[in-house]
């Protein structure tokens, strides 16, 4: 009976979802009926389109309403006028102005203007809102987020213990020991030749990437190495994180070039030679995650210029790959990943929330064993490449690259890869952190960012994205790179930007986190702990999840809209026009621009989100528990925390619908 | 060159006879050389190490391990589950292989007096001559 209680507590915030969003669907308009078609009189809205975006930005109609858009065309350039879940692409040629219409919005809620002609770099991101009024569909949202949030706060008043809503943290499987695909999994990772064969392919990939970086079609959308690495690849990788922990790291070129080098071998384990490297000690004090976690920062300060033209993401990879193969000729183990990589910090801090991770079966054997070949190399495996202190006790993925020598090395075949709830590590890994600083602000860079992006290029504020985009309206490669010289007041606008970015990963949005964990600590009653030493940080760790989830939504978001320009690339890498490529012959690639499902995103998008809010919650009072060790206080302080993790819901509802 | 201790010695032939020797059966397969194929294979590596000028400390753990996979391999095994075994086993191979180093060291490398060093090692392990007191 108690079991069943607990299940159902558990079960509820998606029930609430669900019965939300059929209510809000089927039941709307008979509490607001539409206006008939034929009584009302055809509203005409004058939108002007322009480079990247429509006036007005949102567009408020009520339902029902008939009404004509009347699109006045840019000077230069051709655009496209597409809404969501209607079945129309209206070209909409430079000088002229297009009625499309009359049409009828039935359904209340949120609709996009999409650009569906390629008009520039940032033509993908070229939105504009309709809000069919009543928007109820936002306050459903709203009711849900604050339902999901109480619901989930109800649920840890019951004190559960090691529990992630309803699931037993306790409970892992051993993938390497399932019947049937356990033994041919790990044949596989024991093969010495698995990281060269999951890593040729992405070589290759990376070249084309670079080439048609240099020298493909200026326009992002049109170039593979936009297309592709932007829209594919980012989304690829965080539900990788998700269901494979940091399986990218295992397949990413970038090291592999300067690892085969030092080692002097492809994939073998090669001894009895100096590896091809300085071998220099790296510096103690730069050895955390603030160098990838600024570098991260550091990129999205010019996102939309990273995004959108093919030279600058060329750019990027080139010194990415100069990078990796210096610092491992200087300091042979994998610190360019550790401390470079911008895409480690996110990548490693999230691994954490994964449901995968490399792990030893039994640390006890680990422990007894005294070579310990996973940490020093040994006849069937290098020593652990990430320099990771001791893969048989590990019990975080942060620092974990899951390279697999471990698995390899272990004479005892006593490491194996788990797969377990979400969070299992997070309360333990989060009370031995109290002063990890950079492992919080990876946390609060990426979680700001998910939700600012969602913001910046699905959201209809046009200055913000051209404040980022410093005004620039073409497109760029080698040849023309020079075009990116920005204008003055341009480049100040772009400070101005930069200064959001920055400002709000960095100092305010940490700032309120600090005010509300030193509220929940007061809750608690807990007198005898700092908040800056011992609670701010692990308190952070319940981002690991929440952060994740944000970047699942703002990714699922940019994939269902734009995939046919990733796989358009495919048969066309570099955005010549090329009927078919020499490399994939395969003429049926070329896709057309289709959303799917565009209408229907934000009833996608919000539960994956609250999914999050209901991690974040479980994972604050799971840690509380740890750092406190008493359920009630960890209670109050969960419960202040809720506040906080709900109200970024509440945001990222506005965003995507109100 | 000196001959290991006979303590180290003992210690090595009866932790080979436990893990290794026992497991290999007993006829005509088993020759004196597959009995050593381990020993000889980890004192060859010790050798080459030695002459790339390799870090002592980690090579001769390294050859520890190698002792233990080759006895893995020589007996038909990817691994143990016997955490005593394999420490039982890259202990005295560590050992055996910092003796041989410091004798290459003392030697300089003279190749002779170390084939000589392993040879009688080798009889030594298997009792069959006198180990010298």
């Amino acid at each position: 009976m108690k079991k069943n209680k607990k299940v159902v507590l558990a079960t509820l915030p998606l029930a609430i979802i669900i019965i939300l969003f059929v209510f809000t669907q089927f039941s709307v308009i008979s509490i607001f009926p539409s206006v008939s078609a034929q009584d009302s009189e055809v509203r005409v809205i004058d939108v002007r389109a322009f480079q990247f975006g429509w006036e007005p930005e949102i567009i408020h109609i009520d339902t029902g309403e008939q009404v004509i858009f009347r699109i006045e065309g840019d000077k230069v350039v051709a655009h496209g006028f597409y809404i969501d879940g209607k079945d129309f692409y209206v070209y909409i040629p430079p000088l002229e102005t297009v009625d499309v219409g009359p049409m009828v919005f039935d359904t209340p809620g949120k609709l996009k203007i999409r650009c569906s002609e390629t008009c520039g770099p940032l033509h993908p991101f070229m939105v504009a809102d309709i809000i069919i009024e009543p928007n109820f569909p936002y306050y459903t949202f709203l009711l849900s987020a604050l339902a999901v949030g109480a619901v989930t706060v109800v649920y840890v008043q019951r004190g559960p213990k090691n529990k992630m809503l309803g699931v037993s943290l306790d409970k892992e499987v051993d993938l390497l020991r399932v019947r049937g695909i356990g033994p041919i999994l790990k044949k596989a990772l024991q093969w010495r030749g698995i990281h060269f064969a999951l890593i040729w392919p992405n070589v290759v990939i990376f070249m084309i990437v670079l080439a048609s970086g240099f020298f493909g079609n200026p326009t992002g959308n049109l170039n593979f190495s936009v297309g592709v690495v932007w829209i594919l690849w980012l989304t690829a990788v965080e539900y990788m994180i998700l269901f494979a922990g940091r399986t990218w790291c295992t397949l990413c070129p970038l090291p592999a070039f300067g690892e085969w080098i030092a080692r002097r071998r492809i994939y073998g384990v090669h001894k009895l030679r100096k590896p091809f490297s300085l071998d220099k000690k790296f510096p103690k004090s730069l050895n955390n995650m603030w160098g990838s976690a600024l570098g991260f920062l550091g990129i999205s300060l010019v996102v939309p210029w990273l995004v959108t033209r093919p030279w600058v993401s060329g750019l990027l990879f080139l010194a990415l790959i100069i990078l990796g193969v210096v610092f491992t000729l200087v300091y042979t183990r994998r610190y360019f990943c550790r401390v470079i990589c911008p895409a480690n910090s996110y990548i490693g801090y999230h691994a954490n929330a994964s449901f995968y991770a490399v792990r030893s079966v039994d640390k006890s054997t680990c422990d007894k064993h005294i070579e310990k070949e996973c940490m020093r190399g040994g006849p069937k495996g290098y020593a652990c490449p990430w320099v990771t202190p001791y893969p048989g006790g590990l019990t975080e993925s942060t620092w974990c690259g899951q390279c697999y020598e471990c698995v390899k090395s272990c004479p005892l075949d006593n490491m194996s890869v788990k797969y377990r709830m979400i969070g299992k590590d997070i309360a333990n890994m989060a009370v031995l952190a109290k002063r990890r600083f950079g492992m919080a602000w990876v946390g609060f860079i990426r979680f700001n960012l998910g939700i600012f992006y969602e913001l910046v290029f699905f959201g209809s504020f046009w200055a913000l994205k051209d404040w980022g985009n410093m005004g620039i309206i073409f497109g760029v490669n080698l040849f023309n790179f020079g075009v990116l010289s920005p204008t003055t007041s341009a480049f100040q606008m772009w400070l101005v930007w930069a200064v959001i970015v920055a400002g709000v990963s960095l100092v305010a949005y940490p700032a309120v986190f600090f005010v509300f964990t030193s509220l929940a600590k007061m809750a608690a009653g807990a007198k005898n702990l700092s908040t800056k030493n011992d609670v701010f940080v692990p308190f952070s760790y319940a981002l690991a999840p929440y952060g994740l989830f944000i970047w699942l939504a703002f990714t699922l978001n940019l994939i269902l809209v734009n995939w046919a320009y990733p796989l358009s690339r495919f048969s066309d890498p570099m955005g010549w026009g090329w009927e078919s490529s020499p490399i994939i012959p395969v003429e049926g690639l070329k896709a057309s621009w289709n959303p799917l499902a565009p209408e229907l995103l934000p009833y996608i998008l919000m539960p994956i989100v609250l999914i999050g809010l209901a991690l974040a919650i479980n994972s604050t009072y799971n840690i509380a528990v740890k750092l406190f060790g008493d359920q009630r206080m960890a209670f109050r302080s969960t419960a202040v925390m809720a506040i906080l993790h709900t109200g970024m819901a509440l945001f990222f509802a506005w965003i995507i619908i109100g | 060159m000196s001959l290991i201790d006979s303590t180290l010695l003992q210690s090595s032939r009866e932790e080979l006879k436990k893990y290794y020797w026992s497991k290999l059966g007993k006829g005509s397969d088993v020759t004196k050389d597959s009995k050593l194929k381990p020993f000889s294979e980890m004192t060859d590596y010790v050798y080459k190490a030695w002459k790339a000028g390799l870090d002592k400390k980690s090579e001769t753990h390294y050859a520890g391990a190698l002792l233990f996979d080759f006895i893995l391999q020589c007996t038909g095994r990817r691994f143990t589950s016997d955490v005593v075994e394999a420490n039982a086993i890259t202990e005295i191979g560590r050992k055996m292989a910092d003796h041989m180093w410091n004798q290459l060291d003392a030697s300089n490398g003279d190749f002779s007096a170390y084939k000589s060093l392993v040879s009688e090692t080798a009889d030594s392990l298997l009792e069959t001559k006198k180990v010298k007191k």
